[in-house]
Order: structure tokens, then sequence, then C-alpha cells
């Protein structure tokens, strides 16, 4: 990186420290935690949630929702851990903090907030499926490298909204890939800004490789090869099946079957396990988790 | 998807067998990880109940702890409760604490002791209740001191309790609450019966004795002026006949004299402070006599209910008779209408509380109870003042003798009356219960033995009725009016070898030696000495106790035939 765009990352990561977004930073940092420590405990959960109300309303109004159809009314979210799991709370509150950012809709070039949300949110469950179904493994902290590999756009949404919108005009226009662009006009794309902020609130070093590497897996260290792997094969999916924001989709077929080879998993599994998702998003779509 | 070829379908199969067991590893894993957290969930609960365990440990020993507290709280406040007992039950005065309701709340021994009803039955109940609704000065001074909230002090107070009417003096004090109500009284009460009696003695006691001074001054010079007079009238009547119309006159001016002397007599007794001549006496025939002796002629009857085991006494036979005669006479006229007296007489121990003003001691107790007229209440206080009387035939002497008679014996007379139902006296005379009954009365010898007489008095008149009478009786009489003389005499007449007999001696002669001197200085000249002391002094402490003097007998003025002889006629016994 040039010092030019250094100084550039630095003033991006103090604005977004200073903005809104950092308000996710405590939640996500302790629900990581959380997935890493083994001894973490139902009560870890629940102080996290405690301390925002808001959140813990939510997660009670979804975990009381058709979708995982309890039939009794759950009241508070040490009986929720017990009546849907620890996995599914943990990963509830972590998508419904993230959600946070993607407020306020509004549609320009093909770009929505909401559309964002959708993507992620399906990569989120791509990574995760992927890792369940492919590799045996719960795959901590794949969901939320998921929901959040594409932070860069939101933090250039957000804290550059002009910006933003000539970026994503001319991305339209002429049929550019956004990063190239992005890097045209600020010099850092939303690759760099997402590593960057990672590293700020310090998140684990596979998540920070992710949110860096995740469409060009091969950059990636070797022992995060895999998960960064994942996370680019579930954007890839997402792009070609057109879920949710796509922007100008770099479908580089060579890397993907590259990747796919290196990773052992077969084109007719992605087709299965897509076809799943696919039936998830809509159950998903169904309870009003993108409309919030 | 039907285009497909079997092998391509096979391979779909084994793809989606293989993620389904992933998925169901996967699955289980979370499973068993949730479980774990239940798990969690179940420990984290089992804490808090024990932190709840804890807490109510806690919260019992805490009880515990307050129960003790109070409980010791309680021991203490007991403690103070009975100290404060044992302090005001030590008070010799009585204390008592009433509610708003005149209840006792409090009260201390002397109180309880006062009202004669245990401590614990007095305890809420009012003092209609204890005092038989009677309308004492507890039940008013309390009501108005819990009404107007200032205290009411040295409230003299009469109650009836089974102790008889008893004179207290009552502070009562209205106690306040801490917000300034008036929760009931505190009362403080001194049982002064007993102060109250001594102090009516006391003035009693002062009233006879201005009395007796100037009572006796006169009737000294009136008992001389008597002497003379009853002297002359029994030697006319021994110069007469009894059968002539003389005798029967002079019969008459003698018994005339007789009362006159008795007055006087009476006067004398309490006149000046004596001593009466004691002796151990059998008192039940004495009390049987004297009475019967009263009512010689009189339609009223005289029950008595004596003692056999009656304690002895050592009395003036002749002034204990006097005071029952007198009050026998005052019961008689009580009831003119006839009527019965009931007479009794017991034993009684004084102890140290008992509401008489007589030092703790036996006592024989000799009551007089009648069933006339009465006292009224107003009269009561003063029966005993000299010349007061309800009758018009009385001197008004009789009772006023009776009590110096009895106070110079260390006894007391109470008299209780009740209008329309009776009078009746206590008469208490201390007791000799240990002393034997010794005989007095010797046999009288109609025949006196001449002899020869030396009769010393100031007074010529007095010497010269003495003289007359002895002369009567066949003695020999020489006269002197004075010790001086008298000594004089003696010794020429011992030196000439004719030696008196007998020696009258006046215990008074103003402005010349006395009996007493005299007595002495004759005993120096003749150790053998025989006289006898004359004086109108009855109660004089020579005449009660002329032995001590050297005296060989007592003859009191005015001089009676009779007594004279008596008197003369013993001692040449001796």
């Amino acid at each position: 990186m040039t010092n030019e765009e250094l100084t550039a990352v630095k003033l991006v990561v103090d604005m977004v420290n200073k903005s809104d977004i950092s308000s996710i930073r405590q939640v996500v940092t302790e629900v990581l935690r959380i997935i890493k420590d083994e001894k973490s405990s139902a009560k870890d959960l629940k102080d996290i949630t405690a301390q925002d109300p808001p959140l813990c309303a939510r997660l009670l109004k979804l975990a009381n929702s058709a979708y995982y159809g309890y039939p009794r009314t759950i009241s508070d979210i040490q009986e929720a851990i017990v009546c849907i799991g620890f996995e599914a709370i943990r990963d509830l509150a972590l998508t419904q903090k993230v959600c946070e950012l993607f407020m306020d809709d509004e549609v320009r070039h093909g770009y929505s907030r909401r559309q964002l949300w959708r993507h992620c949110s399906a990569v989120a469950l791509f990574c995760k499926m992927f890792y369940r179904r492919e590799f045996r493994e719960r795959g901590d902290d794949i969901y939320a490298a998921g929901l959040l590999h594409d932070i860069g756009i939101i933090v250039e949404d957000q804290v550059f909204p002009e910006v933003f919108g000539n970026i994503l005009e001319e991305s339209v226009r002429n049929k550019r890939n956004l990063s190239d662009v992005e890097k045209e006009m600020l010099r850092i794309n939303h690759l760099e800004i997402g590593k960057a902020i990672a590293q700020s609130w310090s998140f684990p070093d596979e998540l920070i490789q992710a949110l860096a590497f995740h469409e060009k897996p091969d950059l990636a260290d070797e022992n995060c090869f895999k998960f960064v792997a994942t996370v680019y094969l579930a954007n890839f999916i997402c792009q070609r099946q057109k879920i949710g924001y796509i922007g100008t989709p770099n479908q580089d077929l060579p890397q993907y079957h590259s990747v796919l080879a290196r990773l052992g998993i077969k084109e007719k599994a992605v087709e299965i396990i897509t076809e799943e998702v696919m039936t998830e998003l809509w159950k998903l779509e169904e309870i009003g988790w993108f409309s919030r | 998807m039907s285009e497909e070829k079997p092998n391509e379908k096979i391979h779909t199969l084994e793809i989606k067998l293989k993620h389904l067991q992933n998925d169901f590893d996967v699955t289980r894993e979370e499973f068993e990880g949730t479980t774990q957290k239940y798990l969690d969930i179940l420990q984290e609960l089992k804490e808090k109940n024990y932190q709840l365990m804890d807490l109510q440990k806690n919260l019992e020993n805490l009880v515990k702890q307050r129960t003790s507290q109070l409980e010791q709280t309680r021991k203490i406040l007991q403690q103070k409760s009975e100290e404060l007992q044992t302090m005001i039950d030590s008070s010799p005065a009585m204390i008592f604490y009433k509610d708003r309701s005149d209840r006792y709340v409090r009260v201390n021994k002397a109180f309880a002791e006062f009202a004669g009803v245990p401590i614990r039955k007095l305890i809420g109940k009012t003092d209609e209740v204890i005092f038989k609704g009677q309308q004492n000065g507890f039940l008013r001074n309390s009501r108005q001191a819990v009404a107007t909230g200032e205290p009411i002090l040295n409230s003299m107070e009469t109650v009836d309790t089974g102790r008889g009417r008893r004179d207290l003096l009552v502070n009562s004090v209205p106690y306040k609450n801490e917000e300034g109500v008036i929760e009931g009284i505190i009362g403080f009460a001194l049982d002064v019966t007993a102060h109250r009696q001594l102090e009516n003695e006391q003035s009693k006691a002062g009233k006879l004795e201005s009395i007796g001074v100037l009572a006796g001054g006169i009737a000294h010079d009136f008992n001389n002026i008597l002497t003379a007079i009853l002297g002359n009238i029994s030697l006319g009547q021994a110069l007469v006949s009894k059968d002539e119309e003389v005798y029967r006159v002079l019969k008459e001016a003698e018994n005339a004299c007789l009362r006159a002397r008795d007055l006087t007599n009476q006067l004398l007794t309490f006149a000046r402070g004596g001593t009466p001549l004691k002796k151990t006496t059998s008192l039940k025939d004495l009390i049987m006599e004297s009475a019967w002796f009263s009512l010689r002629g009189s339609n009223v009857r005289c029950y008595f209910d004596i003692a056999k085991d009656l304690w002895k006494a050592e009395v003036d036979e002749e002034q204990i008779s006097r005071v029952i005669n007198n009050l026998i006479i005052n019961a008689d006229q009580a009831m003119p209408d006839g009527g019965t007296i009931d007479c009794s007489a017991a034993n009684v121990s004084v102890l140290k509380n008992d509401p008489l003003p007589l030092k703790p001691g036996k006592f024989i107790r000799i009551s007089i109870q009648d069933h006339g007229h009465g006292i009224s209440k107003e009269d009561l206080p003063r029966i005993f003042d000299p010349f007061f009387t309800t009758r018009e035939k009385s001197n008004g002497l009789g009772v006023t003798t009776a009590w110096s008679i009895v106070k110079k014996h260390g006894g007391h007379i109470a008299v209780e009356s009740e209008m329309g139902q009776g009078t009746r006296f206590d008469i208490y005379l201390p007791s000799i219960s240990d002393s034997a009954e010794s005989p007095v009365d010797g046999e009288k010898q109609e025949q006196t033995p001449a002899g020869k007489i030396l009769v010393v008095d100031d007074e010529e008149i007095v010497r010269d009725i003495a003289g007359k009478m002895l002369t009567h009786f066949g003695h020999s009489v020489v006269y002197a009016a004075n010790g001086e003389d008298a000594l004089k005499i003696y010794q020429s007449a011992r030196e000439n070898g004719k030696p008196f007999d007998l020696v009258i001696l006046d215990l008074t002669i103003p402005g010349g030696m006395g009996g007493v001197a005299t007595i002495q200085r004759l005993k120096e000249l003749d150790p053998d000495v025989k006289a006898i002391v004359s004086s109108g002094y009855s109660n004089d402490p020579v005449i009660s106790n002329y032995e001590d003097y050297g005296f060989c007998g007592v003859v009191t003025k005015p001089y009676n035939v009779e007594d004279l002889k008596d008197k003369i006629s013993l001692l040449h016994q001796r």
C-alpha cells in the first residue's frame, strides 16, 4: 500500500470509529468471543443482550416467530437459548446487530442497503452451510465473516455518501468492477476498508483476511485459505444467483473452479446447497428478516 | 433432472447423504453444547438457590439475633421492673399508679397491706371494687387530677378498711406520656392515723393539764374546809343517839359532804401529776363488784364476759374501780328506760402497727358497751374534756377522771359511738402476766388499843377534827403546827419516857417543814418511829410510794372516822 492509501485508510477508520457504525463493535466482538470460548455460557450471551434492550426485544420477536415454530411464548433470552439452541440465538444476535447498519432504504444505481443486507445474509448462510455440510464443522466465525464481508461498502455509503454515489454510477455505467472504481476515486477499495476496520476492532485474523481477500482467496495465508475461500465461494454463488445487491460481478470462472477444486467441493454439491439456501432465504423473507 | 443419468443420480444422492451426515454430526455437537448450556443454566439456578438459601439463613440468623436481643431487652426491663417494685415496696408510704379509668396499674406492698388485698388482685381494679363503693378521696382526687392535669397535694382523706377507719395524707400527681397526654396518676399516701391520735391525745393531755392545775388549787383549799365540816359532822353523829332526828340530819349532811369529797377527789385525781397506788390485782372481781355497785337500784342489767385466764394487772384498785364506776353510770344513764350493758374483759397483745396510742405489749381490754342513745359525732371528740356533759345532773368529770386514771396507769381509753345504737368504751390496762397475785386484805379489827398520837398539821381546823376523832376512839392526842415543833415534842416525850405510838404527818406545810423532811428527822431520832402521812392529794408520788419515804400508812383528807380508824388499827397490827 502506498503512503497515500495508508493515510486514507487511517482517516476512514477514524471516521468510522466516530460514527454510528462503531456501535456494532462491542456486540460483534463479544459474540465472537463467546464463539471462541468453549466455557462461555448462556449467561454471557444474556449479559450481552441485556446491555442492548432493542436488540433483546428483536431477538425475542424472532425467537417467537413462525420460523422457529415454538409453541409457547418465549419471554427471556435464557429461555430462548434453551428452546431454540445456543448457536441459533448467538447467530441471531449477531445478525440483528449487524442488520442495524443496513437501515434506511434508498435505491440508487441498482444499490440499496436492503439489497446489500439481503446479499450479506445470503453469503453468511452459504458460508455456514458449506462448513456444516461439506467440512463437517460448525465454522464458528464463518457466519460473522459472511455477514460482515462487505462492511467496507456500508462504510463508504454512510461515511462518503456522495463519493459512493459517484462510484456506483461509474461502476454501473461503464460496467466496471466496483473495487477498481473505488481505487480510482477513493484510493482505497471496500476490501481494504473492511480489513482496516477489522484490524482496528481487533477481530480474529481469519476474519480480517476474509474481509480483505474474499475476492482473491489465493492471497490469503495458507492456514486461513479454507475460511477465506468459503466466503469467496458464497459471494461468487450469490452474485451468480443474483441474490441481493450484486453490483458488477467479476465472474472469473477459472478462479472459481480452482477454488472449488482446492476446497474439494464438487459442482453438484454447490447445486444442492444453493437449492437449500434458496429455500431458507425464502423462509426468512416470510418472517420479515430483510424488512425489519 | 429427469434427464440425469443413473450415475449422476447416485452421485447426487451420495452428496446429499454426505451433507445430511455432516449436518447431523454438527447438529449433534451443537445439541451437546446446548445441553451443556442448559446444564449451565441449571447450575446457575442451583447457585441462585444456594444464594437464596444463604440469604434465608442470614435472615433467620438475623431474626434469631433480634429475638435474642428482644429477649435480653425484655429481661432487662423485667429486672428494672422488679427493682422498681422492690424500691417502691420498701417505701413506708403507699404508692400507686392508676390509669385514666381509675384502674390500678401498679401498687406497692404498703398499699396492698393497707387495702388488705394481695397486689395481683389489685391490678386492673378500681377503688369502687376494692373499697366497696365508698366515695373515698382516692377516687375523687385521681379523677380531678386527671381532668385538670394539676397535682393535688397533702389532701387529708379518711378511708374505711378492714383495720378500721384510717386517716391518710394523699398526694395525687398526674403523669403524662411522650405526647403530653395524661395517662393516669401516681399517688403517694401516708397513713397518719397514729399521728393524728397522738396529736389528739397530746392536745387532750395539754388541755387537762392546764385545767387540772386550776382545779387542783381550788380543790386543795376546798378539801381542807371539807375535812373540817365532815369531821365535825362525824363527831356530832358520835355525840348523839342514832334514833335522834339530829343524827338523821347530820347523816344527810355527811352524805352531802361525802359527795363533795368525791368531787374534789376526782378533781384532784387529774389535777396534779401523781402515781396511782398500784398493787397486783385480779381485775375480774374488781370489775364485777364495781359494776354491780354502780347499778344498784337501776333497771339496767349488766352481762359479763370476762376471760377466764385474764392476765393480772398492777393497778390502783380504788381508782380503777372509780373508772368502771363512772363508765357504768354513764352507760346506765344512757338508757333511761332500762336495757343491758355488755361488760367484757379480754387479753390483748398490742402490736407495733396497731392504731392505738400504746406501746407494744400485753394489755387487758375492758369493754363497756351500752345500747343507749349514743353520742353524736360532734360531741364525741369532746367527751374527755372536763366539765363537758350532756346531762344536767352530771358534773362532767366522770369520763375525764377515767381517762386521767387510765393514762396514769400507762393505759388508754378509746370510745366508739353510733347515734341510736349505743356507746362502747375500751379500756386498755398494761398487764403483768408473770407476777403472782398477792393477797391484800386483812381482817378488820373492831377494837383499837389506845395509844399516844402526835398530829402535825398547819391547819388548826384539821388538827382539831383529827384530835377530836382520835380522842373519841380513846387515844391521847398531842398537836404540832409544823415539823420543827413536832420534832421537839417527839424528842421531849421520848426523853420523858412517854413516847408516841404514832405520828400523823401532813405532807405539805406552807412555810414549815413538811411531812417528808420531818419523817427523815424523826427516823434519825427514832428509827422505829411509826408515822402516817396525810394529804389531800392522793396522787402525790409520796402518797403512792409512802413506804419509800419511811411512812407506815396513808390517810387522805378530809378525814373520815372509819378511814382513820382503819389506818390506825392496821398500824397496830404490824
